[in-house]
This record gives C-alpha cells, sequence and structure tokens, in this order.
C-alpha cells in the first residue's frame, strides 16, 4: 500500500492539470481578491458649490476636508451639471452653500434674518451613505448654531477607539478559498481520476492482481490528504506573505478541520465516481455537487447576506460549517470548543458520506 | 498435466431490452502444461468472456474454471499469485514511467521480477523511463505483455495480443510470446487472426456463438477437411470440364470472369500430377499455376458456413 501511495503522489506531481486545479486556482482567488482593496469601496464623494465669501462658510468646506469619510470632488460648471453627476452615481453628495450664509449681526434675536440653508442633494438609493453623511453635516449645523449661541455647553462626550484587530476582507475571505479548493480538488480530483482509471480499464487490470481494493482505496485517500496539507500551507502562506493575512488562531486547529472536511469530501467524490457511468458525467456531476456550496456556503461573503429560504437550507451543506470552523480559528482565534457543532455536523456528513461512497462505488465495472 | 480446466462455462446477460444474451454457451476444455493454447474466433463469439471467467474477473452464470487445481471461483487469492494477464485494451497509469509501473505492479505480489529484466524480454530496456504515451501502438503491446509477467506466472493469458497491429509489429509479437513460451510457461491467447492461431498455437479451440465447435491441433483440423488445397491456374487452350471433372481428386471446380479456374482438391501435392497429365492428355497450358494449402479459414468456413475474417 505504502508503494501505491508513494506512487499516487509521484503521478499527482507530475500531473500539470490536477496541479493547476489543486494549487494555482485558489492561488489565483487569493492574489485577485488580496489585490482588490474593499476599503475604498466605503468613501462618499461629494462636491461642494460655495456661493458665499464669509470666513464661516470657509471654515464650513474646510471642516468638510478634514472629515476622511468624505471624498471631496471637483466641482463641475453648475448645479445641473452636479446634478448628473449625482444621477449617475459619479458622486454621492451635493453641498451647495448659498450666497447669504453668514454670521448674523449680533445679538441674536427671533427678528434676526435666519440665512438661507445649506442645501444637501443626495441620493435617495444610496441609504448608507447617505445616513452617515447627512449626520455628519447635522453634527456640524448644530455646532456650529451652539458656538453662536455661546451658550456654555452641559452635555458632552468622550469618545474612546478600541485597538481592535485590523480584519480585513482578505483575512475572511482566506479560510473560504481554503475550505472551497479542498473541496473542488477531492470532489473534482478523485471523481474525474477515478473514472478516468475505470474508462481506461486500469481499475480491471488493478483488479486481477492481488492487490486489496481497500489498500487501493487508502492510497488514493492519504496521498489526497497529503495534498491537502501541501495546499493548506501554500495558500495560508501566500496569504501571509503577500497580502499580510493573519491567523489569529492555532495552525494545528486549521489543519485539523481541513483534513477532516477533505475525508467527506473525499467519500462523496468517490460516490460520484461510483455512480457516474464515465469521465464526462463525473465532471458534471461533481459541478452539480460543488458549484452551490462554492457559492453560497459563505466562502466569498457570510451567509447572513442570502434571503432566509437558501440561507436555512446552506446550513446543512458540509462546506458551511467547515469555513464557520475555520474562520472562528484563523479570524477570531478561537479554540476547539467555539466550534463543536460545527464538528458535530461534520462527523455527520462524514458517515452520511461514507456511506454514500459504500453504497455507490465498486471496484470492478 | 492439466494446468487449466474449464467445465460447462455458461455466461449470460441481461440485455436492456429484458431478453437475455447467452455470451458463453456450454464451454469446456482443458490446457496442458507449457503448451500455447488458443481460442480462435469471430468477434462475439465469447472467447473475451471465457477468458476473463478463468482469470477471475468475471463470474459464471454456471460452470467452473480450475487453475492448478483451484478453483477461480472460490479461491481466487491463491490463483492471483501464479498467473498474469494482459487485457485486451487496458491502460496504465500515465503519469509514471514504465519502469516505475512494473515496479509498482510487482509490489503487489509476493515474488516479483526486476523491472530491466522484464523489459529486456519485449526489448524494451531503453523506454525504461518514458511515459506510455511516448510509445507506439506496438510498444504499447508489448509492455502490456511484459506487465503480465511481473510475477513471473507459470499462466499468462494474453486477450487478443496483436489486434491493432501493423503486420510487422505482429510478427515482432508472436516472436515475443514464443520465447515466453520456451521459458516453459503456459500461455492461453485469444484471437480472431487465423495466422496467429496456426502459427503460435499447439491447440486450439475455434468458437462461435459461445460454443466450442471444434477442439484439436491446427494441423489434425485442416488434414480433417475433405479438401486440403486449392489449386488456381490461367487455362490457355480448349478447356472441357468434363475433362477435368474426371480427374481424381478434384472436388470442385470453379470459374470466375477473369477466366481463372478455381480447383478444390483432396490433397495438393497428390492431385497435383494427375493434373498436369490431365493438360498434356487435353493439349492445355496451366499459366500462373498456384497451390494454396487449406488453412484453420477453411476449416471454420466448413464447420460454420461463415467466413472468419469479417
Amino acid at each position: 500500500m505504502l508503494k501505491l501511495l508513494w506512487a499516487n503522489l509521484k503521478m499527482t506531481t507530475r500531473d500539470k492539470q490536477a496541479l493547476f486545479w489543486s494549487l494555482a486556482f485558489p492561488m489565483m482567488f487569493i492574489i485577485i481578491f488580496g489585490l482588490f482593496d474593499f476599503t475604498k469601496m466605503g468613501d462618499a464623494k461629494y462636491v461642494i458649490f460655495n456661493e458665499s465669501n464669509t470666513p464661516i462658510s470657509s471654515s464650513f468646506q474646510d471642516g468638510l476636508k478634514k472629515i476622511t469619510f468624505l471624498k471631496e470632488q471637483t466641482a463641475p460648471a453648475t448645479l445641473d451639471e452636479a446634478k448628473k453627476q449625482l444621477k449617475n452615481g459619479d458622486v454621492d453628495l451635493i453641498v451647495y452653500i448659498p450666497a447669504d450664509f453668514k454670521l448674523p449681526d449680533m445679538p441674536i434675536t427671533a427678528d434676526t434674518p435666519k440665512p438661507s440653508p445649506v442645501e444637501l442633494y443626495y441620493s435617495e438609493s444610496n441609504t448608507t451613505i447617505n445616513q452617515v453623511a447627512l449626520s455628519v453635516v447635522d453634527k456640524f449645523v448644530d455646532q456650529m448654531n451652539m458656538q453662536v449661541s455661546q451658550a456654555p455647553a452641559i452635555f458632552s462626550y468622550q469618545a474612546q477607539g478600541v485597538q481592535a484587530k485590523n480584519i480585513k476582507y482578505i483575512d475572511i475571505l482566506m479560510p473560504g478559498i481554503l475550505a472551497m479548493s479542498i473541496m473542488t480538488s477531492a470532489v473534482i480530483g478523485i471523481s474525474t481520476g477515478i473514472s478516468r482509471y475505470r474508462e481506461q480499464k486500469l481499475l480491471k487490470r488493478l483488479s486481477a492482481t492481488p492487490l486489496k481494493v481497500r489498500n487501493f482505496l487508502m492510497a488514493e485517500v492519504l496521498s489526497y490528504l497529503i495534498m491537502n496539507i501541501v495546499q493548506i500551507t501554500l495558500i495560508v502562506l501566500l496569504a501571509r506573505i503577500a497580502f499580510g493575512v493573519k491567523v489569529y488562531g492555532s495552525y494545528p486547529l486549521i489543519y485539523l478541520i481541513s483534513i477532516f472536511g477533505s475525508v467527506i469530501f473525499l467519500n462523496l467524490g468517490f460516490a460520484v465516481a461510483g455512480y457516474a457511468k464515465n469521465t464526462k458525467t463525473a465532471e458534471a456531476l461533481s459541478q452539480v455537487v460543488t458549484m452551490p456550496m462554492m457559492f453560497f456556503s459563505g466562502v466569498f461573503f457570510s451567509t447572513e447576506a442570502l434571503p432566509k429560504i437558501i440561507s436555512k437550507t446552506v446550513e446543512y451543506l458540509p462546506l458551511t460549517p467547515m469555513i464557520e470552523a475555520l474562520r472562528k480559528v484563523s479570524v477570531n482565534g478561537e479554540g476547539i470548543q467555539t466550534f463543536l457543532p460545527q464538528l458535530a455536523f461534520m462527523a455527520g456528513w462524514v458517515i452520511l458520506s461514507f456511506l454514500l461512497a459504500w453504497k455507490t462505488f465498486k471496484f470492478k465495472d | 498435466m492439466d494446468v487449466i480446466e474449464v467445465k460447462n462455462l455458461v455466461k449470460k446477460f441481461k440485455q436492456p431490452d429484458k431478453n437475455e444474451l447467452i455470451a458463453v454457451n456450454g464451454v469446456s476444455f482443458s490446457v496442458k502444461k507449457s503448451e500455447i493454447f488458443g481460442l480462435l474466433g469471430p468477434n462475439g463469439a465469447g472467447k473475451t468472456t471465457t477468458l476473463e471467467i478463468i482469470e477471475g474477473l468475471q463470474v459464471p452464470s454456471g460452470g467452473e474454471t480450475l487453475i492448478k487445481g483451484f478453483s477461480t471461483q472460490h479461491d481466487l487469492h491463491r490463483v492471483k499469485n501464479i498467473i498474469g494477464i494482459q487485457l485486451q485494451s487496458s491502460a496504465y497509469y500515465e503519469y509514471l514511467q514504465l519502469g516505475e509501473i512494473l515496479e509498482l505492479f510487482g509490489s503487489f505480489y509476493d515474488k516479483a521480477l526486476p523491472a530491466d529484466n522484464l523489459l529486456e524480454i519485449v526489448s524494451l530496456q531503453d523506454k525504461k523511463k518514458s511515459l506510455i504515451k511516448q510509445l507506439s501502438g506496438g510498444q504499447q503491446q508489448r509492455f502490456s505483455i511484459c506487465a503480465a509477467l511481473v510475477n513471473d506466472p507459470e499462466i499468462v493469458f494474453l486477450d487478443e495480443p496483436t489486434t491493432g497491429l501493423d503486420p510487422q509489429a505482429r510478427r515482432l509479437m508472436w516472436e515475443f510470446i514464443k520465447k515466453i513460451n520456451k521459458q516453459g510457461k503456459t500461455v492461453v491467447l485469444t484471437t480472431h487472426y487465423m495466422e496467429e492461431a496456426q502459427y503460435l498455437c499447439n491447440r486450439i479451440g475455434i468458437m462461435d456463438l459461445g460454443k466450442i465447435i471444434a477442439l484439436d491441433t491446427p494441423k489434425n483440423m485442416i488434414n480433417k477437411l475433405s479438401s486440403s488445397a486449392r489449386i488456381h491456374f490461367q487455362p490457355y487452350g480448349d478447356l472441357k470440364r468434363e475433362t477435368l471433372k474426371q480427374v481424381e481428386g478434384v472436388l470442385e471446380i470453379k470459374e470466375n470472369s477473369d477466366n481463372i479456374i478455381h480447383l478444390k482438391v483432396t490433397k495438393g501435392n497428390e492431385v497435383l500430377p494427375k493434373l498436369y497429365k490431365w493438360a498434356e492428355t487435353n493439349k492445355i497450358f496451366m499459366i500462373d499455376l498456384e497451390v494454396i494449402s487449406a488453412d484453420l479459414e477453411d476449416v471454420f468456413l466448413s464447420l460454420t458456413g461463415k467466413q472468419l475474417r469479417e
């Protein structure tokens, strides 16, 4: 059996196609997503028309500039052009300071003419940005009012920043990519590999030798698990070195969860190989098995974003608990106690997938 | 001494249209130690199925097969170590070198021959580090034969060993098979090539439609024919058929559109002088005279009324 295991490993390193799907493919994902800087997506672009020449309006304009969330763009010639930009989404907010925006003469009485209001134009469809932008301007206006009224400030608040982990999207993404690549290389790799063996009658040739079926299967599974370890190491290394991804939890746990999940997917691969009559069917069937999980199990984004019905059913797919457990270790740095339910779920899938494989996979045709 | 015994073998397959296909319909024969035994028949005769049942790759519907006294149906593991097989068209690992494949297969057995020796038997030593896809079709067939010898088996089963090879590669293969047999190994092969059965085999079983219709040495089978030769010639002169019919030993006279006479005769060497006498007497010149010995093709035809070649 060991000789067969060694032969399997040798063959995997020589099989360029298999290497691509198990190593290059997931690394591509990491690189692409790592290069995307998602932080830029949260800013609000605004343009400002300042019709008044007063010092107070200039300080208002300066004050806005200091807010990092708001990014000033060069204003177009007219307000109408700016509104067009707003409609197209090129700009998120228009601030229009009217000509009569100035400090009124003191003292301020009920009869003092109020300056025209600052006009704000925002896109109704962009609710998140609007809320933040409007509340910023709101606070600003409040402060100016208070300054003018010279009422002593009684109420105040203190803001204190907490040194949170600098979690970037790529930190959340990496465990998802890890789990996905283990799943695809296991299901697609085993199902197409074994199907090809059967089609080419290699399995038949092997069955004529004294080699025992269980030794054959063990050698296949073990060689894949060893490849998984290589995969995990390379993906984590790449994410760490190239994009500074931090694994906050323990590495051995990551390997453990991954290997545990891998067994599930290897069994599923055997089941597909057993059921499919030829390699083409095996390829197609393994896509059917892996694609839904790839998109809905939370590889790229949290499952909370999905409609309730889908997220409820997706919970039962084997990839979902695996990714949850991996994220708990990698992102939250938690120990094994926190994801025992996920492990239990995966254990159930190990048994279920093994039974499926047992039922459908036959050595001889 | 019989190393292989096949007793009343039956194999039925269920067809998609609910009918039963009887691929092997009561086949019995035995194979002696160190002989080359062949199953000759057209495609679909049941040769491969029979062979695979003996090898233990398929389970019979009825009957049993014994190798050196061990039943392949009940004692397969004992049998596997002493036989070697070559499948009709199996591939080997495409990313392992030839030497590595032989080593790997060797590790499955109790004892194995070194890869170098095996490759030498089929003259592929210099391809030890090549991959299967780098070999020609003939070389691939040769490799699959030496892969069948990896455990130095006493009995070797070859399923259509030269199908798909060009004539030169085929002859080369025959020499390798003879070489293996000279080492004392018993060889059982299936083929639909008459020349192959005639050249290689000590005894053959002719199969058609799941049954063995003749079991003997090729020579005996041919000698049993009423006509052991055919004579062709182009007649020059005034040919009278009735006189030709009277020549002793002439069984059948046919004339084709090219004005060539085809005779079926009892024994070529006996009838030939009589034919010359007839030609002299009747003032006929026989141009391009050919004497063709009967072969297994004729045997098959006389047994089934069908051609062996498709």
